[in-house]
């Protein structure tokens, strides 16, 4: 799988960055200003690239024409609209402004890697196996029926996977803001995709915060 | 009511009482002189026509001839002489009258010796009135003559006529001329009235022109003088408004990288699969951030606290401030890395003995924050071309005043390009943004620097040539 390259000179920001994304099964690659970009540009492809505009030097604006084909996420303290435009207009995919939220992160990665993505996204855990794009879940290689919404909570956990989601998180991303349904409908589906998918050990309730899908490595 | 309406009736008014009282006591006196010269001739008739009948009424009396007719005949001959003056004439004899032939009371009673003439009357019915008596034999008679003054009550009438006319006119022509010199005068007023209500609207700028040195011209300096302050400290307010504004702002989105990562890492260690060593690793991540946060803080309070409070000065040795400063700079060298090590060289020129005045802990933290900012330019010029790179200190005495300190310290760094030069003592301003805080500065060092130079009387220089170094050169007590 190709590496996301994250540009950043806060250090901790960029290791922040770069926890989250390896949680989810990004592996990334963290340098700090516009000269080690370029030399891992020279070294290898990278599936995005998460640009900082303030770097010591030239800045995320000056360097995204360096970046070639390779997508672009801009990531800036400028909240403006002007920087927004800017940032937008100079061909980034997206631009997300500091702070963030962890998940926000996650979303926008994916978003954009799922746009740019050739090969199909096929996710393994166990027994089971999970075809994203074309919806379908097999188990020992039989089909097994899902309803929609339990595709839906499905996608979000894999999406999010080591990372703990709370009953409204989830609500709010598998049905939708306007859902209006109590948190224990959540508690149920899960139940149904632990048996469903044999997940029991891995779909992790976490006391507290809600429920957690553990991938190793 | 306005002042000149209110200016304008009373002395109207007044005007107008004066100058009728004034008329009319020069007519009163015409016409008491009239009266006066009416009773002269009076008398003068009086005297020849009362002797003639006298002298007549004796006669007859002497001839036996003086009956009751015989003296109304006479008398009748009198009055009929004097028909164009409408003269009455009544003669009584021991209270009985004998002409005319009616029974009336003797109007004026008088002694035999005196004569009355007197001007009765109302103003435009005035008459003379001559009363007089004499003995004749046993008998007491009495004359009575009067006639109207028709000259006189002429004369009173015209100078009435001629009173009002001009009475009425005068008081026009006063009227008129009152109303245009009180507008004349009051005109600056309406003037000053809508420059002061410019002023109030917000236009501070409005100047006011007054010819003159009256009350009005010193008035409308004055207002200008109040404009001129309002303006200045408007202008001032609204800079100081902006500067803190530019402040807020700043300080917000500097606080931003630092909350970016503690809450990171926060929401991370609450939700990812975390092992026990990562986790260590993000509680100390979030350490230092909040430290970075603390350590800006503080700097921003003393910032805040060199502005607020009462500083005190003293004297104290040059050389000993120099001695503790490079002590200082030597400890720190001595706990850094040997490739974070840079020369530094102090030069103190001032006279042995030669006292500083000043705060000595806000001039070490002048002195150190130049110091840090030198060796961190020094640090990246090395790290980029290799080159031996040092700083020199330089510290003598100023020739402007006795306690004129001239202090600098050069580098050999990494420079400022020239149209950064400018905003660099703006709090949170940076030449390289990336760069500086990754150095751990917070961007508030020269700052604090302005401010103390500034509560020292001083100035402070930068001039910088990029890749060759910076100079700043300061002078304290310059005034």
């Amino acid at each position: 799988m190709e590496q996301i390259l994250i540009v950043e000179d806060d250090k901790h920001i960029s290791e922040l960055m770069r926890r989250n994304l390896q949680l989810v099964g990004y592996p990334c690659v963290v340098c700090h200003d516009g000269r080690q970009m370029e030399d891992c540009l020279a070294r290898q492809q990278f599936a995005l690239i998460l640009l900082d505009v303030m770097l010591p030097g030239l800045s995320g604006f000056d360097l995204i024409d360096r970046c070639g084909e390779t997508p672009v996420i801009f990531v800036t303290a400028k909240g403006e609209l002007e920087d927004k435009i800017q940032g937008l207009t100079l061909g980034a995919e997206d631009y997300i402004v500091k702070p963030f939220e962890m998940m926000e992160l996650i979303a926008r990665v994916n978003v954009v890697l799922r746009r740019f993505r050739k090969e199909e996204l096929c996710f393994c855990l166990g027994d089971v196996e999970v075809a994203l794009d074309q919806r379908i879940v097999k188990r020992n290689g039989k089909e097994i029926g899902l309803t929609p919404r339990e595709f839906a909570l499905l996608e979000v956990l894999v999406e999010n996977r080591n990372i703990a989601l709370s009953r409204d998180k989830l609500l709010e991303l598998a049905w939708g803001y306007d859902y209006e349904g109590e948190t224990k409908t959540v508690d149920v589906h899960i139940q149904r995709l632990r048996k469903k998918l044999g997940w029991e050990n891995y779909i992790r309730t976490v006391i507290k915060v809600g429920y957690r899908l553990e991938v190793d490595g | 009511m306005k002042v000149w309406q209110k200016i304008y009736l009373v002395v109207l008014c007044i005007s107008v009482l004066f100058v009728n009282m004034g008329i009319y006591a020069v007519f009163q006196t015409t016409y008491q002189k009239n009266i006066e010269t009416e009773q002269v001739r009076g008398e003068v008739d009086y005297t020849v026509i009362s002797k003639n009948i006298q002298k007549s009424m004796q006669a007859m009396d002497e001839q036996g001839r003086l009956t009751r007719e015989a003296a109304a005949d006479l008398i009748k001959i009198y009055e009929e002489d004097h028909a164009k003056q409408e003269m009455q004439i009544k003669l009584w004899k021991n209270q009985v009258q004998l002409y005319p032939k009616k029974w009336e009371k003797i109007p004026y009673p008088t002694t035999e010796t005196q004569t009355r003439i007197t001007i009765r009357g109302k103003r435009q019915k005035k008459e003379l009135v001559v009363v007089s008596a004499w003995k004749q034999d046993q008998d007491v008679y009495y004359l009575y003559m009067n006639y109207p003054l028709k000259e006189l009550n002429a004369t009173w009438n015209q100078l009435h006529r001629i009173y009002l006319v001009v009475s009425f006119g005068i008081s026009l022509v006063l009227a008129f001329s009152l109303y245009l010199m009180l507008r004349f005068l009051l005109r600056p007023l309406k003037r000053l009235e809508e420059h002061v209500l410019a002023i109030r609207e917000g236009d501070y700028s409005s100047r006011i022109e007054m010819r003159g040195d009256d009350e009005f011209a010193r008035l409308g300096e004055n207002i200008n003088a109040m404009a001129d302050t309002i303006e200045t400290t408007m202008h001032r307010l609204q800079e100081d408004s902006q500067k803190k504004e530019q402040l807020v702002d700043n300080l917000a989105h500097e606080m931003k990288s630092p909350l970016t990562s503690i809450y990171g890492f926060a929401e991370y260690l609450m939700k990812g699969r975390v092992e026990p060593e990562e986790a260590i690793e993000c509680y100390s991540y979030i350490m230092e951030e909040s430290q970075r946060m603390k350590d800006m803080c503080y700097v921003l309070m003393d910032l805040s606290e060199i502005r607020n409070k009462q500083i005190t000065f003293s004297d104290f040795s040059a050389k000993e401030f120099v001695a503790g400063l490079e002590m200082l700079a030597n400890r720190r060298q001595s706990e850094c890395l040997e490739t974070e090590k840079v020369s530094i060289r102090w030069n103190n020129l001032m006279p042995e003995g030669q006292k500083i005045y000043g705060n000595r802990n806000l001039l070490e933290m002048l002195v150190w924050n130049l110091l840090s900012n030198a060796i961190r330019s020094c640090l990246h010029k090395r790290e980029e071309t290799q080159e031996q790179v040092g700083i020199v200190v330089w510290m003598e005495s100023g020739r402007e005043t006795e306690r004129s300190i001239h202090l600098r310290v050069c580098d050999e760094g990494i420079g400022i390009p020239e149209e950064k030069l400018k905003h660099i003592t703006e709090p949170f301003y940076r030449v390289d943004k990336g760069r500086s805080r990754e150095q751990g500065g917070n961007g508030l060092g020269l700052a604090l620097c302005r401010q103390i130079v500034d509560l020292h009387h001083g100035t402070m220089t930068f001039s910088s040539v990029v890749d060759q170094g910076t100079a700043v050169s300061i002078q304290l007590w310059e005034s």
